[in-house]
């Protein structure tokens, strides 16, 4: 099952091992209990290792380890990274909240109840 | 395309930086240095972009994309912060911000988020063509007909030169006889057979063989090169080869789909099909090749996958067809081309592979399994099957 969020989700990354590297941000594309896909300016190798911040689903996830897996150009010249997270227990915590997410978008509204609405945190942000 | 873009910016020189810049990308820039006179130059000049220049602390941009949301909703906003801050373009992203930027704002640096952002568009809603747009079609169309009149002329009383033969399909007999994959990398044709245990680098000029590598612990099936590795489905496992002279394995991860029948890799997914669901899976180069979609076949028999740089396409054994699947959906077919070379049943495709040009599939004999595997490279005719007609090259 998937849910489609009308916004992406902003996301934060600092480089675990190198101190010298800046922080960059992207936004995810498409995220999975696993990782994502991270659509971003800033330059991110396969083997990179980063601590993401980012909200989902209700829920805020800070310095979370990830590994980028696989990286590429996209035509506009956007970096397209798929991340994989590092740390079961926080990979175990997305997965629970995208499911609720899922489910959530899924269940027809019952009486009386406005539209679904998204997750404060992704309700606005890239127009 | 050039496009009108709006400059907001306290800061005369923040302002002529972004504009240089902004102006050298061919589009055309107005600027305005408080909200209100960019709130009155969007209602007059229409701008298709927003770009707010400000210092990370200043609430300059928030400001904006508040206004922006009242005066002209759809319009992406993007902001220009004057120092790097991660934690500040999170927030302002999250604020409703398409995307944030930091310096250098060189011309090089702008042109991916401006081009990315310019496309970002909503739905045209039209309820008919404007008088003007109707004429201009009048005129249009009786031009192209005198164009159309005299060419038809010239073509019916011009001297016909000799036409060259058109391109026909070719095919090769291999030297094995159980063929189970095919794909194409690295200017070589790689091909698998099951009973040999067997995988056959070929010369795709030629279709000899330049190397053959004994998979004594494997039955390779199909067959995909990724950027470091060439996959191999084996027994209800995909086993990951080092792409060295003995083709090294390096992992062996349990198919968790279903037994593998084709496959093939886009640059960035592997893309499989298993025998028992005959669903087409989106996977993921990790560790266990994590399923991230499955998509119904569009057909008959899947027997093999293939990316032509741009297209995922399969073999539809069961209708003798090579099918284009959709970008997104890959579940829906937007081309069928028939295969006539499979048209007596004789052969059974088993490979498909791209080589940039055409074209080529792999296939074993129906009926006398003893004989020669054989290898086409196909000419393509355009299908009246379903799905769009189209011209035979991808």
């Amino acid at each position: 099952m998937k849910a489609t969020a009308p916004r992406t989700t902003p996301v934060r990354f600092t480089f675990e091992a190198e101190e010298g590297r800046e922080d960059g941000w992207g936004r995810f594309e498409r995220l999975h209990p696993l990782g994502g896909r991270v659509l971003t300016r800033f330059r991110l190798e396969p083997g990179d290792r980063l601590l993401l911040t980012f909200d989902a689903a209700g829920e805020s996830f800070e310095d979370v380890p990830a590994k980028v897996e696989l990286s590429r150009l996209d035509e506009d010249g956007y970096r397209v990274a798929e991340v994989r997270l590092a740390d079961e227990v926080e990979a175990h915590r997305l997965g629970a909240a995208l499911r609720g997410l899922v489910i959530r978008a899924a269940a027809p509204p019952s009486p009386g109840s406005g539209p679904p609405s998204a997750p404060a945190s992704t309700r606005r942000e890239g127009r | 395309m050039m496009a009108t873009v709006a400059v907001l910016g306290e800061k005369e020189r923040t302002r002529r930086d972004l504009t240089l810049a902004i102006e050298e990308l061919g589009h055309r820039v107005a600027a305005a240095s408080g909200i209100p006179d960019a709130m009155e130059m969007l209602a007059q000049v229409r701008p298709q972009l927003l770009v707010v220049a400000c210092e990370p602390a200043s609430r300059l941009a928030e400001h904006a994309l508040g206004e922006v949301d009242r005066v002209q909703p759809l319009l992406p906003v993007i902001v220009a912060l004057e120092k790097r801050s991660a934690v500040r373009a999170v927030d302002l992203m999250k604020a409703g911000a398409y995307e944030v930027i930091a310096p250098p704002w060189t011309a090089e640096n702008l042109s991916a988020c401006l081009a990315k952002a310019l496309r970002f568009k909503g739905t045209v809603f039209e309820s008919s063509p404007a008088p003007g747009e109707r004429r201009r079609a009048t005129v249009l169309w009786a031009g192209l007909a005198v164009f159309l009149a005299a060419a038809g002329l010239w073509r019916a009383t011009r001297p016909r030169p000799q036409a060259p033969p058109p391109p026909a399909t070719r095919a090769w007999e291999l030297p094995y006889s159980h063929p189970a994959g095919l794909c194409f990398a690295g200017g070589a044709l790689w091909v698998s057979d099951w009973y040999a245990e067997t995988v056959y680098r070929l010369d795709p000029k030629t279709v000899g063989v330049r190397r053959a590598v004994h998979l004594p612990k494997e039955m390779p099936g199909a067959v995909a090169l990724t950027k470091d590795s060439l996959w191999t489905s084996s027994a209800g496992s995909l086993v990951r080869h080092m792409i060295d002279e003995r083709l090294t394995g390096l992992a062996r991860v349990p198919d968790a789909a279903g037994p593998t029948i084709a496959m093939a890799y886009d640059g960035l997914y592997l893309w499989t099909i298993d025998s028992k669901t005959r669903r087409i899976h989106k996977r993921l180069l990790d560790d266990t090749l994590t399923v991230l979609d499955s998509y119904d076949y569009p057909g008959m028999e899947p027997a093999a996958l293939a990316w032509d740089g741009k297209n995922l396409w399969s073999i539809d054994a069961g209708n003798k067809e090579l099918v284009r699947h959709g970008l997104q959906h890959p579940g829906e077919v937007t081309l069928r081309v028939s295969l006539p070379e499979y048209a007596d049943g004789q052969w059974r495709p088993v490979g498909l592979a791209y080589d940039g040009e055409r074209f080529w599939t792999v296939a074993e004999n129906r009926k006398n399994i003893a004989a020669p595997g054989r290898i086409f490279r196909h000419v393509l005719q355009p299908s009246t099957g379903s799905g769009r007609a189209a011209g035979a090259a991808p």
